[in-house]
C-alpha cells in the first residue's frame, strides 16, 4: 500500500477517476506495455450483492464480451479479486455526445449523419448478437477525441433470447417507445430504433422531440406521436424521422430499411457498409502488422507462436488461456483498435470526398438514365403514395447546396410531391384517405358493443400468485400433462402426442389422471433425465411423415421434388412448455407460456387448451367463492349476534 | 394536410423513351433488343435462382395460422385485425396443414351466402372445417377445398417460388421451416418484387423496353366497371372473368379508380354480418368512398402509360409497392392493366 502511489492491477497502472458509478469508481489507466490508454470500472462486489444486481452485473460483463465493433466500448479484459471486479474498458476521451449536442446546439446535416451512421451500424451489431441496448440517448453515446461515437453502457441492456418478450420498463423516458412506457411487451429491436429516431432527431435539431415538465404529459405525447418537425430538415430526414418514431413497432422502420434509406445511404462511409456479420469476421482477421508489434514488446516468453494464438483466440475460450496469452491477447488488441480507429478516420474523410460512390439500388426511385432533376418529372410525374397520418406537412426544401442536391432529388422521387397531371385534376374518389379507422364496424361490435377485440399474450389473472398457480396444476392435469416445478411461479411441462391423438383438451382427462396417478407415486418426476433420452435418440433428420393424405407440399431447393413433411406426432415433437407467472402490474399477474420443444403449433393448440381449463376452472371457482362468501358472512353474523363484537380476521 | 402527399394521382408513362429508333428497325438492331431483352431476364432470374425464400422474410413481421376448429367469422375479424391477406389452416387433431385461406374465399363464402338461402348467423357458429367439408358446390370455393396445396421450404429460391406460383396460379405461398412445419410467413408476388427491387444491383441498362412491347400485362379486352354498378355484380363479373382486379371508369371513360377482388372494406365496415350481405346492393362508389387508409394495401390506383419501360415500372414500384399499374393513354382513358404477378411470370415465363 504505502510503497509508492502507483496502483498496479493486473498489467495496467491506474491513474486519475474518471467518474464515479453505482458499484464504485471508473479510473484511468494505462496498458504498460503499450502504453495505451484504458478505462477501469470497479464494482465491488459487496455492494453488489447487497443490491441484489449479481444477474444484471453478469449480464453486462457477458453483454459486453460479445461485441467487437469500432463504435461500441470494448471490453478488453476482466480481472476477478476476491472483493471487486475490474472492468478494462476501452477509454474514451471525448465526453458524451449529449454534451456535445449541448455545446454546439444543433448539428450540420453531414455532421448529424456521420454519428448516425455509427449509432445505427452499432445497434444493427448488437441486434445481430442478439441484444437489445434499450436505454439508447445521447448520454451513453461517447465520443472519442476524433469525434467517434461509442455506445456504452450496456446495463439495461438485454440479450433476446428467441420467444422471449422483454418485460421491464427500463430507460429514459424521453427516449423510450411507447410500448415501453405503456408496459406492453415487446420483442426488441424496435424499441432501439424509436431511441435512435430520439437521437437523430436531437442531432438534427438541438432538442427533443418528446420533452415535458410533467412526466404523464411527456408519456401521453410519446404515446400518441405528438412531436413537431422544425423547417429547415431536408425533406429525406423528414421522411426518415417520422418512420422511427412511428407509435405502432409493428410499422416502424427497421434498422435494414433504415440501411438502405436515402438519407442514411448519402456519405455512408465504406467501412460501415458491411453488414454485420462480416464486420465481425472482419474484426476477428488476425492482422500480421499489429502482430510483429506485439512481438517487440517486452513480455517475459513471448514467442511467435503464443502471439498467434492470441490474436486467434476468441473470446469464449478466454478463460482457458494460460495469463500469458490473455495478456498477449490485451496488448494485440489494444494495438490493433488504435490502428483501426487510424485507417477509419482516413477512410471517412475519402468517403466525404467521394460521396455518392455507393452502387444504389438498380431500381430506386430516379435512377433512370438521362433523369436529370428536371426531366425526372417526366418519366412518372406523381402517385398516391400513403404516408402515415402523423407525418407532418412538406415545406419546400432548402437552399440547395451541392452535397444535398442528391438527396433532395431522391427525397422527390420517393415522395412523389410534384404537381399533379391533368388526368387527375378533378377526381374526388381517386382521395383514398377515409375517416373510418381500422376497427369500427363489424369487427369490433359483433360481441361487446363497440369494444375493440385485444389479442393476448398468455392470460392474466388478479388473484393471489399462489392460488393461480394451484388452478395451473389442475388444468395441466385434467389436460394429461406432466410437470416439473422449477421455482414457485416457474413449472415446466411436457405433453406426449400419440400417434392420430386427438388435440389435447379436457376429454383426454381420464387417461391423463391414470397417467398422473402412475407418475405420483413415484417420488419425484424425472422429466429431465426422460427428455434427455428422448432427444438423444430422436436427434438429427425430422422424422418424415408417412400420411399419404398430407395436403402441403413443400418444394425446397435440394431437388426438384417436394420436401418431405415432417412427422410432428412422433415423440421427438413431444410439446414441452415452460409456463411462468409474471408480475405486469399491482395484483395483476400474466402468464407467459413458452415453447421449449415441439412444433409451433401444436404448442399454441395445448396453451390455448390450457387457458381455457383455466377459465373454465376460474368460473367454477367463482361460483364456490361467491357460496363460501354467503356462508361465510352467515357465520360472522351468528358469531356477532353471540359475542357482540366483531370478531378479528 | 398541405402539399400533396397522399393525394392519389396518376402517374402518367414515359411519352417518347425509344430515343430516335427508326419506325422499322432493322434485322441488327432488332438483334441487338432481342438480346439486350434476354440479357436483362437472364439478370433477373440469376438474381431470383440466387436467393431464397428465407431472404425475403422481414425480421420482424407476423404470421396468421387459423386453428380449423374456429368459426368463419372469427378467422375473418383476425385476417382484418391483422391486416392479413392470407393464413394457413392448421388441423390440430392431425397436426398437419390442410389448406390456405385468403381475404378472397371470406368473399365467396358471403356472396355464397347472399345467393343461397343459408342462414348467414351459420357464420359465427360454423366453424373453418365445417365450412371447408360443405358439399355446396360453391364457385370460387374450389379453391379452399383443395386437396394438396402448395408451400415452399426456407431455402427453396425465389426462382422456384415464382415458377411455382406462375404455374399454379396462386397469389399466396406459405414458407415453412421443415425441421417442424413451421409457417414463417405468407409471400406474395408484391412481397418478392419489394425484395428485388430493393436488393438487385446492376449497373447496366437492360430495362429499358416498353411494358407493351414486352407483352407484360393485358392490353386486350379490357373489363372496366362504373362507379354507379351495385358491388354484387362487380364481383359477379370479377370472378366470371377471373380478374384480380378492374378499373373504374367515369362516362368519359377516364380512369378514376381501381376494384380489387380482395378489396373487403364492404365487410370490414359492415356492422354485422347481415350488413355486410346488405353492402353487396351498395354501389361501387360507396364502398370505394369508404375504403380504409390504416391498412397496408396495396390496392390504390396507380397508373403508367403503355410506353413505359420496365425500368421505370420498377423504380414505381420501388417508391409505391403496388400490386397493379392501370395503363392510361394521354386523356386518361384506360388501354391496359399491368400486375405484380405479370412482371413476374415475365421473368420466370
Amino acid at each position: 500500500m504505502n510503497t509508492e502511489t502507483r496502483i498496479q492491477i493486473g498489467q495496467y497502472i491506474l491513474g486519475k477517476n474518471l467518474g464515479i458509478g453505482a458499484f464504485g469508481k471508473v479510473k484511468l489507466a494505462t496498458h504498460i506495455v503499450t502504453g495505451h490508454k484504458v478505462a477501469i470500472k470497479i464494482l465491488n462486489k459487496a455492494k453488489i450483492k447487497h443490491l441484489g444486481m449479481e444477474e444484471k452485473v453478469q449480464r453486462e460483463i457477458n453483454i459486453l464480451r460479445l461485441c467487437t465493433h469500432p463504435h461500441i466500448i470494448r471490453l478488453y479484459e476482466v480481472i476477478d479479486t476476491p472483493t471487486d471486479i475490474f472492468l478494462v474498458n476501452e477509454y474514451v476521451s471525448g465526453g458524451e455526445l449529449f454534451d456535445y449536442i449541448v455545446s454546439k446546439g444543433r448539428l450540420s446535416a453531414d455532421e448529424a449523419r456521420s454519428f448516425f451512421h455509427q449509432i445505427i451500424s452499432g445497434v444493427e451489431y448488437c441486434h445481430f448478437q442478439k441484444i437489445v441496448h434499450r436505454d439508447l440517448k445521447p448520454e451513453n453515446l461517447l465520443l472519442d477525441n476524433n469525434l467517434n461515437l461509442k455506445i456504452a453502457d450496456f446495463g439495461l441492456s438485454n440479450v433476446m433470447r428467441d420467444g422471449d418478450f422483454l418485460r421491464t420498463s427500463c430507460g429514459s423516458p424521453n427516449y423510450a417507445a411507447p410500448e415501453v412506457i405503456s408496459g406492453h411487451l415487446y420483442a426488441g429491436p424496435e424499441v432501439d430504433v424509436w431511441s435512435c429516431g430520439v437521437i437523430l432527431y436531437a442531432l438534427l435539431c438541438g432538442s427533443l422531440p418528446f420533452d415535458d415538465e410533467s412526466i404523464p404529459n411527456l408519456f401521453k405525447k410519446i404515446k400518441s406521436g405528438m412531436y413537431s418537425l422544425p423547417s429547415h430538415l431536408s425533406q429525406l430526414a423528414r421522411n426518415l424521422i417520422p418512420r422511427m418514431l412511428e407509435v405502432d413497432p409493428m410499422k416502424r422502420i427497421t434498422i435494414s430499411e433504415i440501411r438502405v434509406h436515402p438519407w442514411f445511404q448519402h456519405k455512408l462511409p465504406p467501412y460501415l457498409r458491411h453488414p454485420p456479420e462480416l464486420m465481425e469476421k472482419q474484426e476477428r482477421t488476425v492482422d500480421d502488422e499489429v502482430m510483429e508489434e506485439v512481438c517487440k514488446l517486452r513480455f517475459s516468453g513471448i514467442t511467435r507462436e503464443l502471439v498467434k494464438t492470441a490474436a486467434q483466440s476468441s473470446d469464449k475460450e478466454q478463460a482457458e488461456l494460460p495469463k500469458l496469452v490473455r495478456d498477449l491477447r490485451v496488448a494485440y488488441e489494444l494495438i490493433l483498435d488504435n490502428k483501426h480507429t487510424r485507417l477509419r478516420i482516413m477512410e471517412v474523410a475519402q468517403a466525404i470526398k467521394e460521396a455518392a460512390s455507393a452502387t444504389p439500388p438498380a431500381f430506386s426511385p430516379g435512377a433512370s438514365r438521362g433523369a436529370t432533376p428536371s426531366s425526372q418529372g417526366s418519366g412518372f410525374q406523381t402517385g398516391s403514395y400513403d404516408r402515415t397520418g402523423s407525418s407532418p406537412p412538406l415545406s419546400s426544401s432548402q437552399q440547395h447546396s451541392a452535397q444535398q442536391r442528391f438527396a433532395e432529388e431522391a427525397a422527390r422521387a420517393l415522395m412523389r410531391t410534384g404537381t399533379s397531371p391533368q388526368v387527375n385534376s378533378s377526381n374526388a374518389p381517386l382521395q383514398m384517405l377515409s375517416s373510418i379507422p381500422g376497427n369500427v364496424g363489424m369487427l369490433s361490435q359483433h360481441q361487446q358493443g363497440r369494444r375493440t377485440r385485444r389479442w393476448y399474450l398468455g392470460i392474466q389473472s388478479k388473484k393471489d400468485p399462489a392460488h393461480v398457480m394451484t388452478e395451473v396444476y389442475k388444468a395441466l392435469s385434467a389436460l394429461g400433462c406432466e410437470w416439473l416445478q422449477l421455482s414457485s411461479y416457474r413449472i415446466k411441462c411436457r405433453w406426449m402426442p400419440n400417434k392420430g391423438n386427438a388435440p389435447p383438451t379436457a376429454a383426454s382427462a381420464q387417461r391423463a389422471e391414470q397417467k398422473r396417478r402412475r407418475e405420483d407415486s413415484a417420488d419425484e418426476m424425472s422429466l429431465d433425465d426422460e427428455d434427455l433420452e428422448d432427444e438423444e435418440e430422436d436427434d438429427g433428420e425430422p422424422i418424415i411423415n408417412t400420411n399419404p393424405n398430407t395436403k402441403m407440399r413443400i418444394i425446397t431447393s435440394e431437388h426438384d421434388g417436394y420436401a418431405p413433411n415432417p412427422n410432428l406426432c412422433s415423440s421427438k415433437y413431444a410439446i414441452k412448455i415452460g409456463l411462468t407467472l409474471y408480475k405486469v402490474q399491482h395484483s395483476i399477474y400474466l402468464l407467459d407460456f413458452q415453447k421449449m420443444n415441439g412444433d409451433a403449433f401444436t404448442f399454441m393448440s395445448l396453451c390455448a387448451s390450457i387457458i381455457t381449463e383455466l377459465k373454465t376452472l376460474s368460473a367454477a371457482n367463482k361460483l364456490q367463492q361467491q357460496q363460501q362468501q354467503a356462508a361465510m358472512l352467515a357465520m360472522q353474523q351468528q358469531k356477532a349476534q353471540l359475542s357482540g363484537s366483531a370478531p378479528k380476521g | 394536410m398541405e402539399g400533396s402527399i397522399g393525394n392519389a394521382s396518376v402517374v402518367a408513362g414515359d411519352v417518347n423513351d425509344v430515343n430516335g429508333l427508326p419506325k422499322t428497325p432493322s434485322q441488327s438492331i432488332l438483334n441487338e433488343k432481342h438480346v439486350i431483352r434476354g440479357a436483362g431476364k437472364e439478370a433477373i432470374n440469376e438474381f431470383l435462382s440466387t436467393h431464397s425464400a428465407f431472404e425475403v422474410i422481414r425480421t420482424s413481421g407476423k404470421v396468421v395460422v387459423f386453428d380449423v376448429r374456429i368459426s368463419v367469422q372469427l378467422a375473418f375479424y383476425a385476417l382484418v385485425e391483422h391486416d392479413m391477406q392470407a393464413a394457413p389452416l392448421w388441423d390440430a387433431s392431425i397436426r398437419e396443414f390442410v389448406g390456405l385461406m385468403t381475404v378472397t374465399d371470406f368473399i365467396s363464402i358471403l356472396r355464397l351466402y347472399s345467393l343461397s338461402s343459408l342462414p348467414i348467423s351459420d357464420l359465427a357458429s360454423k366453424s373453418i372445417s365445417d365450412i371447408i367439408s360443405t358439399p355446396v358446390g360453391v364457385p370460387g370455393l374450389g379453391k379452399l377445398k383443395h386437396e394438396v396445396f402448395d408451400a415452399a421450404d426456407v431455402s427453396a429460391t425465389l426462382g422456384q417460388c415464382c415458377r411455382l406460383m406462375h404455374g399454379k396460379g396462386i397469389d399466396f405461398l406459405p414458407v415453412i421451416l421443415p425441421s417442424d412445419a413451421r409457417v414463417l410467413a405468407c409471400i406474395t408476388y408484391t412481397i418478392i418484387l419489394e425484395y428485388l427491387v430493393t436488393h438487385f444491383r446492376e449497373q447496366r441498362r437492360l430495362f429499358d423496353d416498353t411494358i407493351y412491347d414486352l407483352g407484360i400485362g393485358t392490353y386486350e379486352n379490357i373489363v372496366t366497371v362504373k362507379g354507379e354498378q351495385k358491388l354484387s355484380e362487380v364481383l359477379a363479373l370479377i370472378e366470371r372473368r377471373g380478374l384480380s382486379a378492374v378499373p373504374v371508369v367515369d362516362d368519359k371513360g377516364v380512369v378514376v379508380n381501381v376494384y380489387s377482388a380482395s378489396d373487403i372494406t364492404f365487410l370490414a365496415t359492415a356492422t354485422d354480418a347481415d350488413s355486410a350481405v346488405g353492402n353487396l346492393s351498395l354501389s361501387l362508389g360507396e364502398i370505394l368512398s369508404q375504403q380504409r387508409s390504416d391498412v397496408s394495401t396495396h390496392d390504390r390506383l396507380y397508373t403508367c402509360g403503355r410506353n413505359s419501360t420496365l425500368q421505370s415500372v420498377f423504380e414505381i414500384f420501388a417508391s409505391v409497392k403496388f400490386n397493379r399499374l392501370i395503363c392510361v393513354d394521354e386523356g386518361g382513358r384506360c388501354n391496359g392493366i399491368m400486375s405484380a404477378r405479370d412482371l413476374v411470370s415475365y421473368f420466370v415465363g
